[in-house]
């Protein structure tokens, strides 16, 4: 899994409007259509692509896709 | 043998909660912008003084005049609530009396949410392949709004009231009921609960937990939905339920020319669609006027959005409190 293919995974979460924002360092919470069920989308699209389940605990502290890319892959290992 | 459904009606109660109400109540929740999402624009809301009992009358009263009914043959009533007017009586004994169905009727009252309509469904065609029933009254209805906090906009956000009341007989209607697959997993019973109230915590107070924020997170009292999990449980259980249904009706996916899944909410949904790869045109969607009103989401669609205009397979799947889950096929031909 590379760091490209992974953003865009996420970015898809995104409504239409906000795909093209999405890269590795954005803040992504500050979009303007997130909210929980983006976050819960996200979580849900980690588990069924890479098999890792992310606390929600965990997942709050992770502000860009990058720190979030980290955090997955550091786990897999 | 066989089983149908030979008529579907449904009530919605007069009093309607839309985003403008909503951003009032709430002026820093974008309620418009909540509704991109949710797909959810309006919710009716029950009355102080009305309560699913009446919402069931009144679905069940609706029925048998729209479709010229006589309550006399109806041979068995299931009332689906998680609502119940009284812990005692069983509340479709009431409703049997005033609906004027015959005494010599069976009712008993079933406790599920999402999954209901589809086990309400199983349970029909069940106790009319036993020889029980001829004609199967099925009623659900629900009043989630009694349970939500006032503090609590995501709930307010995306939960309605309704009641719905379907015939399900061994003559021949508008769908035949095909095959099921059931299924149930209590672990994820703390993701979709009212605590307090019931027997277990009868006279226990709750108060309103807030986060650090001052944002509301739970009361005991009321209702709590863990999002996440419910999120992670559907993403995980409906493709699985989806491809059991399809194997134990013989058929294969191409078989199936509509999806109707119970409507929790437009994002939620269409991630599963994706996930599924089931093209748009044969998923089925209808909660932008009502929002998620429970067990009584699939019958209402049915109503709206298929019957008379949407022929051949048609795959129902019901999933959430409990956790429950059940899915059918239903076929016009």
């Amino acid at each position: 899994m590379d760091l490209q293919n992974f953003t865009k995974k996420i970015s898809e979460q995104f409504l239409e409007e906000d795909q093209p924002k999405v890269d590795s360092e954005i803040e992504f919470r500050k979009l303007p259509t997130w909210d929980s069920l983006t976050g819960m989308a996200i979580l849900a699209t980690i588990q069924d692509e890479y098999g890792i389940n992310v606390p929600v605990d965990d997942f709050i502290k992770l502000k860009s896709v990058k720190e979030l890319y980290n955090y997955v892959t550091n786990l897999k290992k | 043998m066989k089983a149908y459904i030979q008529a579907i009606s449904y009530y919605l109660p007069n009093n309607i909660l839309d985003n403008k109400q909503l951003s009032e109540l709430h002026p820093e929740w974008e309620a418009d912008k909540i509704s991109q999402k949710t797909g959810i624009y309006r919710r009716h809301i029950a009355a102080l003084d009305e309560f699913a009992g009446d919402m069931a009358e009144k679905a069940g009263k609706r029925l048998l005049a729209e479709y010229n009914i006589d309550p006399l043959e109806i041979d068995f009533l299931l009332y689906c609530t998680q609502s119940p007017d009284y812990f005692l009586p069983t509340t479709a004994c009431i409703l049997q009396n005033k609906l004027g169905l015959s005494t010599t009727c069976g009712a008993l009252d079933f406790n599920l949410g999402c999954s209901g309509y589809v086990y309400g469904l199983a349970l029909s065609k069940g106790l009319i392949y036993a020889g029980l029933a001829k004609k199967v009254l099925l009623i659900t209805s629900e009043t989630y709004s009694k349970f939500i906090n006032p503090k609590d906009k995501s709930n307010k956000t995306i939960f309605g009231d309704a009641s719905t009341a379907t015939l399900i007989s061994n003559e021949k209607g508008i769908y035949e009921i095909g095959n099921f697959s059931l299924g149930t997993d209590g672990n994820g019973a703390e993701n979709l609960i009212v605590r307090y109230g019931g027997l277990r915590y009868r006279h226990t107070k709750g108060e309103d937990i807030l986060d650090d924020n001052g944002d509301y997170i739970k009361n005991e009292e009321d209702l709590y939905m863990n999002g996440s999990s419910i999120f992670s449980f559907t993403s995980n259980a409906v493709p699985i339920l989806v491809n059991q249904v399809i194997t134990t009706n013989n058929l294969q996916k191409d078989d199936i020319d509509y999806y109707l899944f119970h409507q929790a909410n437009k994002y939620m949904l269409d991630f599963i669609r994706k996930k599924l790869s089931i093209p748009e045109e044969k998923f089925i969607y209808y909660l932008e006027d009502v929002g998620n009103t429970v067990s009584n989401t699939i019958p209402i669609a049915l109503k709206n959005v298929c019957i008379n205009k949407k022929k051949g397979k048609i795959l129902l799947a019901g999933f959430g409190v409990g956790y429950s889950w059940g899915g059918c096929i239903l076929n016009t031909n």
